[in-house]
């Protein structure tokens, strides 16, 4: 293996040490406080994590071309989920959105699975459509119009926070396979214009939207959480208060254990702590792309692209939430948040990752061959 | 190495995300170390809280330690606006039945932003009402144990004792003039708490436990105090004056047995009272005394040796023309001596006495005695009273003032000066408080009977007891305040009160005196502020006031009857 995928693989065990630790740390108290089990959180995240680390061997094992032949399926599979969710009596509604399925004692958020679905879906198309991208059609409008379908199930849960990470990777991506920037361009622009009067027209977004740009004046309504984050931020200074030592998780930070860790990290942590697990996430982002670079085919390029701009915005917009430069959207923090579809996600997303780097030379290119040869005798 | 132009476009993409992770870490760097001091200062402000804690504010007991005033501790409920802001109104509506408030204005006072707030300052909690509350477990609402001021005998010597404000702080009476001794140290911690409001128990960093307050004893004597409030109640149906007055005190030490005002006020209904029934008029008002003055002028005469209590004085048939003005008695005299003119009030024989005294050893006598100056008695609110400077004399202050004309003065100054002469011509200062003790008994502080200096000498005083004895004579203007078995020495006062500038047909009705007359014990003094219903004299208003409260004040003390009724006497 060489340094990127070692450092790739590192990273992860890191961010998801750090992650146990901080996790129990930040949930023991609400756990207890909730369920009367200070590990009850802690146990589940494992769980999850022992799921996650099962897809990340195995989206590791197989050689990645192969997913060509089912991502259009696994996409279809995914909006179908995301739809269900949305119906009720079938999709779970838990704090005024629709964004889970139920399996059991499980909860599984689609939206997850689609995310994965469409950078896999969206690489495909745009490595076999390379020759045509500079058309309307198939450059621009079939991958837009997926996409839309996409964002607009996401949308719809509501989840604003996914649909604009997603809108942002899919730009991304179709950027870089060399879509036109005049059609892509006005159709962010549009985008934007387009998300922000439902923001302003859904109340509680416009509240976030109101207490993001005058985070004083709302501190102790729509911006209490991020208001609390800041001064959790302030309280650790450049060492911390110590691990286990914050006090702002004592129910002062809502939500502390999920979307909203960071802070807890850096008022436990400090500095040194924030700005490590920053570097973190940055170095996997470079090594994502190193490896992705390194691919020989463009399916594997894009997908190892999508997923290193997945990441790295993941964590982008959690702490740009945290830091109140974003208003407030329901993100989690890549690997360490509690929550068990986006552990997964990750996880699986990671290897992938490997997997490029395993299967990235000779075999890919012969597998794409293959794959086209088999296509051609089809047609 | 070349790159293809998918892989320069990566390379654009990360190289922005990597400029967005530059952004974040300095925004990290400033939310951590450029806002720290700033933003933990907040975090912490946001967390802690201080929280005082009273110091049980001492009791006032009597001089046999019965309570007068007391501190009892009540549970209180207290809200934390911040907290339960955004659920007021739901708070409220289940708080206030249990509290006994209405539901509008629960809701302001819990959807404020004050840390703070008293829900229930003055109902007394049931503990039912406190178990009910407490098991809703509401967000924001907590319990304290706070004290509240208790008044037992409920009116009884209310203007002594005095009252509190919200804050637990004295406003009147011995609770503002003893403030420092009762009210204690009130202690506080410095806490900080968890969202829920729970204390974080290991971050206390201060904690400065409360000091109770030290107990008053007074000299006053409940039940004396009783009977003289319940005999100026009956004087006060009886004449019906707009207020009266009655101190009873020893006139050896000055201490103060028991001193009542009318109108009064109940201390536990502060708000069914007027300030006018709040003030004391034994200390606060001031009027011009009459002819219980006349122990003045007659004391220092006798005392500087200007006359005998033989000499004789012209009382010119009740009408006196000096410097322009007639003088009037109000039954004529012929020629009387000074101690007639002592026992039958004689206006022209005082004056007469004054004119041969001489304004300038008259004043030194008014002095001499404490008029125009404070007694100092430790309740707050006394008055001077006026003794105008000999330079503000005109040319009839010298018949005048020797009758308690142009001059006021306080009842408590009145009876001091009548306990000079009691007390072998030394004066007293009065003394109401008797000790301070702490509250597992242990004497502080003790006050002794403090004499202001010797007026007259012990030899006036004798032939003052003389003279004034003779006032409750069949002679004298006072029959009716003998007491039987005891010789009582006093002296009546019946001043024309001024209204306007002019002397009106309302009269100021007072009996001074003190028993047994050999070796007084007790000291009366009875003032009636224009009685209605035709009697007005001192003599058979206050005088029968004076008798009704020495009976029972002698009977309660069981003070031995050292004289035999008259008749026997006259037998042996």
């Amino acid at each position: 293996m060489n340094k990127a995928a070692i450092t790739l693989l590192t990273i992860m065990l890191v961010l998801l040490t750090i992650g146990v630790v901080m996790l129990f740390s930040t949930s023991a108290l609400y756990a207890k406080d909730r369920y009367g089990d200070q590990h009850y959180l802690l146990k589940r995240q494992l769980a999850w994590m022992l799921v996650g680390a099962v897809g990340c061997g195995m989206a590791a094992s197989f050689p990645y071309p192969k997913l060509r032949g089912v991502c259009t399926a696994m996409l279809v599979v995914a909006g179908v989920m995301l739809a269900l969710a949305l119906v009720p009596h079938i999709g779970l509604k838990v704090g005024g959105a629709r964004r889970w399925l139920g399996f059991g004692p499980m909860r599984f958020q689609p939206s997850e699975l689609g995310k994965l679905a469409l950078v896999v879906w969206l690489a495909h198309w745009l490595a076999k459509e390379k020759r045509r991208l500079d058309r309307f059609s198939r450059g621009f409008a079939i991958p837009m119009g997926v996409v839309g379908i996409m964002l607009l199930l996401i949308l719809a849960e509501p989840d604003f926070g996914s649909t604009a990470l997603m809108a942002s990777v899919s730009f991304a991506m179709m950027y870089i396979a060399g879509v036109r920037l005049r059609f892509l361009v006005p159709t962010i622009l549009s985008g934007v214009a387009g998300f922000a009067t439902l923001v302003i027209h859904n109340p509680t977004r416009a509240a976030r939207l109101m207490a993001f740009m005058d985070l004083e004046k709302y501190k102790q309504g729509a911006g209490y959480q991020v208001w609390q984050a800041i001064l959790a931020f302030g309280s650790g200074g450049f060492n911390g208060l110590g691990l286990g030592n914050s006090l702002q998780k004592m129910f002062y930070l809502p939500e502390a254990h999920t979307d909203f860790i960071f802070p807890i990290i850096g008022e436990e942590l400090g500095l040194v702590g924030t700005l490590a697990i920053l570097l973190a996430f940055a170095l996997l982002m470079v090594c994502a792309v190193v490896i992705s670079l390194r691919a020989s085919d463009l399916f594997g390029q894009y997908l190892g692209m999508g997923i290193a701009v997945l990441l790295a915005m993941q964590a982008l917009i959690n702490i740009g939430v945290v830091t109140a430069w974003l208003p407030t959207k329901g993100l989690p923090l890549p690997f360490i948040s509690f929550g068990g579809s986006n552990l997964v996600l990750n996880m699986v997303a990671i290897g992938l990752l490997l997997n490029i780097y395993r299967h990235g030379s000779a075999e890919a290119e012969s597998e794409e061959q293959e794959f086209f040869a088999r296509r051609s005798s089809l047609t | 190495m070349t790159l293809a132009p998918q892989q320069g476009r990566a390379l654009i993409v990360v190289g922005a995300l990597a400029s967005v992770f530059t952004a974040l870490a300095f925004r990290l760097f400033d939310l951590h170390v450029l806002q720290h001091k700033e933003l933990s200062a907040l975090a912490q402000a946001n967390r802690e809280q201080v929280v005082h804690r009273q110091g049980r504010r001492g009791s006032i007991l009597d001089v046999n330690g019965n309570l007068l005033a007391d501190s009892l501790s009540v549970r209180i409920v207290t809200a934390d606006a911040t907290i339960t802001a955004p659920q007021a109104s739901a708070i409220a509506e289940k708080l206030a039945p249990l509290l006994g408030t209405d539901v509008d204005s629960l809701t302001r006072k819990l959807s404020g932003q004050s840390r703070y707030i008293r829900l229930n300052p003055r109902v007394k909690l049931d503990e039912d009402a406190v178990q009910k509350i407490r098991a809703m477990k509401l967000k924001g609402i907590y319990f304290e144990d706070q004290f509240v001021r208790s008044y037992p005998n409920g009116p009884l010597a209310s203007h002594v004792i005095g009252f509190v404000d919200a804050e637990h702080r004295g406003v009147q009476g011995i609770e503002a003039s003893m403030e420092d001794y009762l009210q204690g140290q009130a202690g506080y911690e410095v806490i900080e708490r968890d969202r829920k409001g729970r204390e974080i128990r290991a971050l206390r960093t201060e904690d400065l436990g409360p000091q109770d307050g030290l107990n008053v004893v007074l000299t006053v004597d409940q039940v004396i105090q009783h009977i003289a409030e319940q005999e100026l109640e009956r004087a006060m149906e009886q004449f019906k004056p707009q207020s009266g007055a009655i101190i009873v005190s020893r006139p050896k030490t000055g201490e103060i047995l028991a001193m009542s005002s009318r109108p009064t006020f109940d201390p536990t209904e502060m708000d069914a009272s007027s300030a006018d029934a709040r003030r004391n008029r034994c200390v606060s008002d001031v009027a011009e005394p009459g002819s219980t003055f006349k122990i003045v002028v007659c004391s220092g005469a006798l005392n500087e040796g200007i006359v005998t209590l033989g000499d004789q004085f012209d009382c010119e048939n009740g009408a006196f023309m000096y410097a322009g003005r007639v003088l009037h008695d109000a039954h004529p005299f012929g020629v009387l001596s000074v101690e007639e003119i002592l026992f039958h009030s004689s206006n022209i024989g005082a004056a007469k006495v004054g004119l041969r005294m001489g304004p300038a050893r008259l004043y030194e006598y008014v002095r001499r005695y404490g008029f125009g100056h404070k007694t100092d008695i430790a309740l707050p609110g006394e008055v001077s009273g006026i003794a105008h400077p000999l330079a503000r004399w005109n040319s009839l202050s010298i018949t005048r003032i020797p009758m308690g004309h142009e001059i006021a003065v306080t009842p408590l100054q009145m009876l001091m000066a009548l306990n000079t002469i009691a007390n072998k011509g030394v004066r007293m200062k009065p003394m109401i408080v008797k000790s301070i003790v702490s509250e597992d008994g242990v004497t502080v502080l003790q006050y002794q009977p403090r004499s202001v200096g010797p007026v007259i000498s012990a030899h006036t005083s004798e032939l003052m007891t003389t003279a004034l004895r003779k006032v409750v004579g069949p002679e004298g203007t006072a029959p009716k305040a003998a007491v039987q078995g005891f010789d009582v020495a006093g002296k009546t006062g019946t001043a024309q009160k001024v209204e306007n500038g002019q002397y009106v047909r309302k009269y100021y009705s007072s009996f001074i005196g003190y028993f047994p007359a050999s070796n007084p014990e007790i000291s009366i003094l009875v003032s009636l502020d224009d009685p209605v219903g035709g009697a007005y004299y001192g003599g058979s208003v206050a005088g029968p006031v004076f008798r009704a409260v020495a009976e029972k004040v002698a009977e309660y003390l069981g003070m031995v009857p050292q004289t035999p009724p008259t008749e026997v006497t006259k037998v042996s």
